[in-house]
């Protein structure tokens, strides 16, 4: 080999380490951080700090890890979507080989760690998530089901489920619920990017629900799975991880949610291309600080409980 | 001269790179320090069928 080989002028790009980065979507990465550290902090049992960052990371560097494999799978339609056509494979920046390379060593790694640093549930549980997100998700339904992101969905749900199996050890009716909050809510939160996303996802050839089913059906869901959620999200008030902080947000969350989908419901094409789709927009929008206000409500409760200064006599039925 | 010799264009271009894996190395070596300190200092009363040693110790026969 000479010097030759590594001439300037004949080179190709060289990923550096941002592009690396962010083959592991940080900003899903984030989200997954966020709820994986409310389900280990409204647990009952209390996590050593170092175990604590240590198992967070491990869930982090999971879920970055089944978003690089993801994207190694997906880079084809990856690169036909506006939304994601600046993602590093699709770019050039990253190879394809690449990130599989890194996404199943860092798969591996971090269920590997992650039974070591907590348990071997927890372990076992960040295993089927990447298993879910990439197998089941990205190879099987994305691109066979318009139902895709209703069973899909469970992927991005399990990390609060880890962080509570972190601290106990175990399944419970809280970590259930949460998993269940973040289950049904992204099947609305999706549609309604994918109905003023709708040229994208019909370009990749992606069966989502409005390029399948037609925009009419598309609302009609919208409406029924956020009608779904409402009993969902209001639940844990009611367990051991809620009270009455989090009933007030719960109830005033899914009232504007609801009035959201409602008015997403009423529309029809014409009128949400008149104001380019506005309403569609501001709900997608709204859906996203939905699911993190009711994350932060469940981590006030633990911080409440933690000084004692919790309702006393609140009704608890689990 | 051919090869790579250590002051290499290619030295100076994965530099950055180069520095951010070593810190993130850094970084897991540090961490996996750490939870082995915690880990050491928990109370070691989990398994029922590991010997007690605490029970045993200064006896001599």
């Amino acid at each position: 080999m000479t010097d030759a080989t590594f001439s300037s002028t004949e080179r190709e790009y060289e990923a550096q380490f941002d592009d690396y980065v962010e083959l592991l979507k940080p900003r899903v990465m984030r989200l997954v951080i966020f709820t994986a550290l409310v389900g280990m902090v409204a647990a009952p049992v209390a996590v050593h700090p170092v175990i604590a960052l240590a198992t967070i990371l491990c869930i982090a560097v999971g879920a970055g890890a089944s978003g690089a494999l993801n994207m190694w799978w997906d880079s084809d339609i990856d690169a036909v979507m506006k939304r994601t056509v600046n993602r590093p494979v699709p770019s050039g920046r990253v190879k394809r080989a690449e990130a599989l390379a890194i996404g199943l060593t860092l798969s591996f790694m971090a269920v590997i760690m992650l039974g070591l640093f907590g348990n071997e549930l927890a372990a076992g549980l960040l295993a089927f998530t990447i298993f879910f997100y990439v197998v089941i998700y990205s190879m099987w339904l994305k691109r066979s089901t318009p139902q895709n992101i209703v069973i899909g969905g469970a992927a991005g749900a399990f990390p609060p489920m880890i962080g509570w199996a972190v601290a106990t050890g175990g399944i419970s009716i809280e970590s259930v619920l949460m998993f269940a909050l973040i289950f049904v809510w992204t099947p609305p939160h999706f549609w309604a990017l994918a109905l003023f996303r709708n040229d994208d996802y019909t370009a990749a050839g992606v069966p989502m629900l409005p390029v399948t089913k037609g925009t009419r059906v598309t609302r009609n869901h919208i409406l029924a799975y956020t009608l779904l959620l409402v009993p969902i999200a209001i639940a844990p008030a009611f367990t051991q991880i809620g009270g009455v902080v989090y009933f007030t947000v719960a109830v005033v969350l899914n009232a504007v949610f609801v009035y959201g989908a409602l008015c997403i419901w009423r529309r029809d094409d014409a009128a949400a291309g008149a104001d380019s789709y506005r309403a569609e927009k501001r709900f997608f929008g709204f859906s996203i600080l939905y699911l993190f206000v009711h994350f932060v409500a469940i981590m006030l409760e633990a911080v409440l409980r933690a000084f004692d200064l919790g309702v006393t006599n609140w009704p608890v039925w689990y | 001269m051919s090869g790579i010799h250590p002051e290499h264009e290619l030295h100076t271009r994965r530099r950055g790179r180069n520095m951010w894996l070593g810190l993130v190395l850094g970084a897991f070596v540090t961490l996996i320090f750490a939870v082995t300190m915690v880990k050491l200092s928990e109370p070691q009363n989990e398994n029922p069928r590991a010997p007690n040693y605490s029970a045993t110790a200064g006896v001599s026969e």
